[in-house]
């Protein structure tokens, strides 16, 4: 591992437990069931576990952070660019501006786009792909975790005939699993402060579809940043070889949350 | 040896853990062919398998699919570097530094994990199947071939046992012969005529293809664009029958007589369309080899059962489809012509009188 190539970056590592979310990909054309979004099986076989894809993640923080923000009547980027419709009816709430005005000159860039980032502008952090399997399933492999895996069924028939009105299905997931968020440059310590907090705020908000109905309850259960080290190189034979070190952060974490919201 | 080592390149495998989003599984990065496959490696015809295919974002019934669906491809990641200089092995360096490929990167898609480094040297490639065209105008072909064709091009323009004339009109067939094939095309009766097994393969064969949703109307074109003048359509076909070139290029051109459509149950499909369909399959087959002209006759080749799927793969090469149409007239032996004088006595050449008096003289 002599010519290897060493990337070193911090991450927040995030435990989050949940009873049941629904956060699918859509139904397919012509079906009833809105799934997640399938990745396959393991060895392409379907017998030994499909695997899914947690998708809405991002979106879950982007929200968690504009709602925060409203709180401490801080101004940042909404999730739109819209300020109204076609029609000339005004879209955009109060507190916001629209995603990326703050980055034109002569004005103060807000927190949120500093993070986040927009059209105009590369995002500071990536969310690591949380790719999910049935705890029922015999083979994993790593990276992948281990979650229940269910279809909620709902059937609404008519009084007298007892015909279907709609006939659906959701596609749901509980347990634990685990969130990484990588940050693609350091971070500042008010930077960080907010993204720990909009995460600490993000259970009051739902995590996918059906949030009214008592889907999408969160708990965060643990918050590490980490410092990494990660090496990759080849060996002889010519097969890749990756090294990971890592180094938990606790003390910048406190720093971090000490330094947000900014004291007037 | 030299040659060998010249042609050899980096190759670096990696497996996608989320799927990549991008609008195609093959594009260039920095001048090196990154191709998304099921299985890092060639197959017979050399090359890469086609990936597996999800679509990302919310598939709505009813409703269009872009921008708001986006494809993604997963399987296996193969990046094929240029040479195996300082230059590629730069370029190698940066590869494996990647973590990411596609869009949507911030949202946890198009992760990789790298598994290793190949040498090889790039393996030949198969030339893929050309797919067939409806040619615009009819080529050049023997005799036999050009009345095949006209059968084709007119054998729903008159009554059956099955269907009437499919212009309403029966167009009036000069050829006593075309005239009994396309009649009969529809029995099971062959009559000794070589054109009817002909037209029933190619007619079945492009209403097979053709065919796929019925739909049921009650005239036998778009009654609601318009009134057709059919008799003048069918005369307009009579008129032309003597030249197959500008038969075919009636048909083809022609936007009245596009409107027919192929039958009533398949409304969607056009009379046009299997007609062309049909003289084209059947010239297909002719520059593939399967069918061939022999004693003014086309007739089918057999090809043996071991051979027939090497022999299906191949295209003729055009030199060969030339030699097909114009065969060489080397090795015939023509008939010896006889002249004869007016009381029936056979008049010899002067050569062959030469040779008899000196076989006399030698046996004198």
């Amino acid at each position: 591992m002599n010519d290897s190539i060493t990337r070193k970056f911090k991450r927040l590592v995030v435990k989050i437990e949940t009873p049941i979310t629904k956060t699918g990909n859509g139904p397919a054309v012509g079906g009833k069931v809105n799934n997640l979004l399938l990745l396959g099986s393991e060895n392409g076989n379907g017998k030994e576990g499909k695997k899914y894809l947690v998708k809405g993640l991002r979106g879950w923080i982007n929200h968690a952070m504009m709602a925060l923000a409203k709180g401490e009547g801080i101004e940042v980027c909404h999730s739109s660019e819209k300020i109204e419709t076609q029609k000339g009816e005004r879209i955009l709430p109060e507190g916001f501006h629209p995603a990326g005005k703050c980055s034109e000159e002569g004005k103060e860039e807000c927190i949120k786009h500093k993070l986040m980032g927009s059209f105009r502008k590369p995002s500071k952090i990536r969310f690591e792909p949380v790719i999910i399997i049935s705890s029922q399933a015999k083979i994993t492999s790593e990276g992948i975790q281990q979650v229940h895996i269910a279809t909620e069924n709902r059937n609404a028939l008519t009084y007298h005939t007892k015909e279907a009105i709609q006939d659906f299905g959701e596609r749901y997931f509980s347990g634990e699993f685990t969130l990484i968020i990588e940050f693609l440059e350091e971070p500042s310590k008010g930077e960080l402060g907010f993204l720990l907090k909009a995460i600490l705020y993000a259970p009051e908000l739902g995590l996918g579809a059906a949030s009214n109905n008592g889907a999408g309850k969160t708990k965060i259960l643990e918050v590490v940043l980490q410092q990494v080290e990660r090496s990759r190189g080849f060996t002889k034979e010519g097969k890749v070889l990756e090294e990971e070190r890592t180094r938990n952060l606790w003390k910048e974490m406190q720093e971090g949350l000490a330094a947000w919201p900014p004291v007037a | 040896m030299a040659t060998s080592s010249m042609n050899k390149c980096f190759r670096l495998i990696g497996r996608t853990i989320s799927p990549i989003v991008h609008t195609t599984h093959q594009f260039f990065i920095k001048g090196c062919k990154v191709t998304i496959t099921r299985e890092p490696e060639e197959n017979e015809k050399g090359y890469l398998p086609y990936p597996r295919k999800t679509h990302y974002g919310k598939l709505v019934k009813r409703e269009q699919k872009a921008p708001t669906v986006k494809n993604c491809y997963q399987g296996f990641v193969v990046v094929d570097l240029p040479g195996t200089n300082n230059q590629a092995q730069k370029k190698l360096d940066w590869f494996l530094q990647l973590e990411t490929l596609g869009g949507h990167i911030n949202e946890g898609m198009g992760k990789i994990a790298w598994i290793e480094r190949k040498e090889i040297t790039p393996s030949k490639k198969i030339p893929k199947e050309k797919k067939m065209v409806i040619q615009k105008g009819l080529g050049y072909y023997p005799k036999p071939m050009l009345t095949a064709i006209k059968a084709l091009l007119l054998h729903d323009f008159v009554h059956t046992e099955k269907h009437d004339s499919k212009v309403y009109h029966e167009v009036k067939i000069s050829s006593p012969f075309i005239r009994e094939a396309c009649k009969n095309h529809h029995n099971g009766e062959y009559l000794n005529n070589w054109l009817i097994p002909i037209i029933k393969k190619y007619d079945g064969l492009a209403s097979f293809l053709n065919r796929r949703i019925p739909r049921r109307e009650e005239r036998r074109y778009d009654y609601e664009n318009g009134i057709i003048d059919c008799k003048a359509v069918a005369e307009e076909i009579e008129r032309r029958q003597e030249n197959v070139y500008e038969l075919y290029n009636y048909i083809y051109y022609n936007k009245t007589f596009s409107r027919f459509y192929e039958t009533i149950d398949y409304a969607n499909n056009k009379l046009r369309k299997h007609l062309l369909l049909a003289v084209n399959l059947l010239i297909n087959d002719f520059k593939k080899g399967k069918i061939e002209v022999e004693d003014n006759k086309i007739v089918k080749v057999s090809i043996p059962t071991t051979e027939k799927e090497e022999e299906t793969k191949k295209f003729l090469s055009g030199s060969k489809v030339l030699k097909r149409i114009y065969p060489s007239k080397k090795g015939l032996v023509r008939p010896k012509i006889e002249q004869t004088n007016f009381q029936g006595l056979t008049v010899q050449s002067e050569t062959a009188r030469k040779k008899d008096r000196e076989k006399r003289l030698a046996m004198e």
